[in-house]
């Protein structure tokens, strides 16, 4: 009955393995955490300014090529505004979300109406979910349950996992890479189940004053994807920001009657 | 012995899953790769140790970036464009006049019960869209479609032309025809679409935003009104107004709409989220002033809309109720259910499915309307519809055709096919 020694320094090391990552972890109290996560919102939130850029959403599906999505972004954050021109693809062009505190309207010039949406929808069929693209709000949305150290790339991060505390939001736990600028390089959507439904990486952002714009964002849809030459590919989104400004943005763009306005 | 090796064998099983969980591909690499080299956007700040100059640097090169921004004018200022979109299409259905078990069936010929039908379309458009200003916009659209009775082209109408101005970046006016919804209803009716007719005639329309939302004036008027008084008469005119408004997760919405010799309109509604649900409640009633006022005289509606959103893949449901005052002994309740499911590919083509059920409780009647869409070839598409209605002869809903893509196609179910082609230039 008793194993043998290869067995038992090979059970010994698997146990050190597996523990190993647990003795590093540290305890995070509800107050401290609150503040790592509010400190990593107000980088990349513009509370003191307006906020305006292009987004450029590039969809890869494996297989089935590529599709396409430009639009303009204007951003309210004090308010709890934003307002997004769709300007490609020719098709869409026209349509248009302005949000007003916690509404979100989408107008189609097609049938001349504003319809309410939600914010978990997928943003026009694409991996990203039209809150991407809002203010960051981990702090009011999640509390930390883990926190570990990892290298990640180029960066060494603090890895930190989090549980919503509101039903608000579209995943219900998160993990996330906070390199030592307090910038989230990477995070991963959990379901309720700890299925993983996505992956999002971070691997450029541009300083505006103090405060950090993403302008580099791809998204990894881990459920969807198809096996091409034998190798399974997840769909991607690429998202590119270009013209990001702080600048003040009219009033008038906050409003529904300016989609109407602009739209074809 | 017997048990040792056992043990081995479980003890190597759990050492193997133990680091097939530790070291799962996914954990290593998912959009690992990008994380090679650092972000040169961030990397001159990274220490926060950097020198007066280096600062005044980083802000010299922040300067143009940012100066670079949105051009607001260019949004609303553009060259004069000219566009262009044609449709054409074929197709075919067969029809069930009445379901068979019923007396109307059974006193026809069996094979009369049946209907075939196949037609054809065509349709263009024509626009020309103008920002010579920031504060100006001419916009208009001419199109013309085919009578397949007369071979015909129908006489080409101005689906729209207007002229925008916006005063002093605040107020924004719309001068001309064009369409515009008002109302929530989207699968039983929209009772407070009160400016469905805006289209058939001129409207002046201004929106002032106000507070965390906005004020909305319309005026117009149609042929048949100007021609029962004089252009300069106000009774030719409609008057309508709306107010929305958002508060924090609720939105609230305050129509009215009158015109001389006709009962007032007005609406309310507001909505908001619970949970993972959107829901809409909103009252529309015409107060006629000519009547007593009883309960009998209500001419109330009022709909109630649930909409979820979720899934991965997206789905969207749309649940709703009407309750009509004007149907008596309070039995004016419709109901409805509208899906739009993810797409889905077979045949090499990606498919739209969709559905929507119908329900009119005071006669029992209701519609049951399949489809599918799907982009067979570029700019040629394919629609397969399935629609079928049940309750008595006349009821509710089984009056006039299917509607949409199988117009003129009436009876109790019926099974079109068809192809279009569309695009634009």
């Amino acid at each position: 009955m008793k194993l043998n020694r290869p067995y038992r320094i090979l059970t010994f090391a698997t146990t050190v393995l597996l523990l190993v990552p647990a003795l590093f972890a540290n305890e995070i109290g509800p107050d401290e955490g609150r503040e790592i996560l509010e400190r990593i919102d107000s980088l990349v939130s513009y509370e003191e300014s307006d906020f305006s850029a292009e987004y450029t959403v590039t969809q890869e599906r494996p297989g089935q090529g590529q599709s396409r999505t430009k639009m303009t972004m204007f951003r309210r954050d004090r308010d709890n505004r934003y307002t997004i021109l769709i300007m490609e693809p020719a098709a869409d062009r026209g349509k248009g979300y302005v949000r007003i505190g916690e509404n979100l309207w989408l107008y189609d010039p097609a049938d001349q109406r504003f319809t309410r949406t939600s914010a978990r929808d997928r943003f026009e069929n694409t991996n990203a979910r039209n809150s991407d693209f809002t203010q960051s709000t981990l702090a009011e949305d999640y509390r930390i349950v883990g926190h570990e150290r990892e290298q990640l790339g180029a960066y060494d991060t603090d890895v930190y996992e989090l549980e919503a505390v509101t039903d608000d939001v579209t995943y219900p736990r998160m993990r996330i890479w906070v390199d030592q600028d307090g910038l989230v390089r990477k995070f991963e959507d959990y379901s309720l189940s700890g299925q993983h439904m996505r992956s999002t990486a971070i691997p450029r952002y541009r300083r505006l004053g103090d405060q950090f714009v993403a302008v580099q964002i791809v998204i990894q849809d881990e459920l969807r994807g198809r096996e091409v030459d034998g190798e399974f590919r997840h769909e991607r989104t690429i998202i590119a920001v270009d013209k990001p400004s702080l600048r003040d943005v009219p009033d008038m763009v906050f409003t529904r009657a300016y989609l109407e306005r602009v739209s074809d | 012995m017997r048990v040792s090796r056992l043990l081995r064998t479980v003890l190597a099983a759990a050492i193997c899953v133990s680091l097939g969980l530790t070291f799962t591909p996914d954990h290593l690499s998912a959009l690992d790769e990008f994380f090679e080299e650092p972000d040169p956007g961030v990397a001159d700040d990274e220490n926060g140790d950097e020198t007066e100059d280096e600062a005044e640097d980083t802000e010299d090169n922040d300067e143009p970036e940012d100066a670079e921004g949105i051009d607001f004018d260019a949004l609303t200022t553009a060259p004069t464009t000219f566009s262009g979109s044609v449709s054409t299409g074929i197709g075919a259905a067969v029809s069930l006049i009445d379901w068979p078990w019923t007396d109307e069936a059974q006193a026809r010929d069996p094979l009369e019960n049946y209907e075939l039908a196949g037609g054809y379309d065509l349709s263009a458009s024509f626009g020309v869209d103008a920002r010579p200003g920031a504060h100006l916009r001419f916009s208009a659209r001419m199109g013309t479609s085919l009578n397949p009775d007369s071979m015909s082209l129908s006489a080409p109408r101005f689906s729209r032309l207007f002229v925008d101005y916006t005063l002093a970046e605040s107020i924004y006016f719309r001068v001309g025809r064009y369409g515009m919804t008002w109302g929530q209803g989207r699968v039983v009716g929209n009772p407070a679409n009160f400016v469905s007719d805006v289209s058939d005639g001129m409207a002046v329309r201004a929106v002032v935003p106000a507070g965390r939302g906005s004020v909305t004036g319309l005026v117009y008027s149609k042929g048949a009104w100007v021609s029962q008084y004089s252009p300069q008469n106000p009774k030719a005119f409609a008057y309508a107004g709306q107010w929305e408004t958002s508060l924090d997760a609720i939105s609230l919405t305050a129509a009215g709409w009158g015109r001389y010799s006709e009962p007032l309109r007005t609406s309310a509604s507001v909505s908001g989220s619970i949970g993972a649900f959107d829901l809409t409640v909103e009252a529309v009633n015409r107060w006629d002033w000519n009547r007593p006022f009883a309960p009998e005289n209500l001419d109330l509606r009022l709909l109630t809309q649930v909409l979820w959103e979720g899934g991965d893949p997206s789905w969207v449901i749309i649940g709703e109720h009407l309750s009509d005052s004007t149907v008596p002994s309070f039995r004016g309740h419709r109901a409805g259910v509208a899906l739009r499911m993810p797409r889905f590919g077979a045949l090499g083509v990606n498919w739209r499915p969709q559905v929507r059920v119908r329900h009119a409780f005071h006669d029992n009647s209701g519609e049951v309307v399949t489809g599918l869409t799907g982009t067979v070839a570029p700019d040629l598409s394919m629609s397969i519809g399935a629609p079928f209605r049940y309750g008595p002869p006349g009821s509710y809903y089984r009056q006039g055709d299917f509607g949409s893509d199988l117009q003129d196609i009436g009876g109790v179910a019926a099974l079109g096919l068809g192809v279009s082609l569309s695009f634009s230039f």
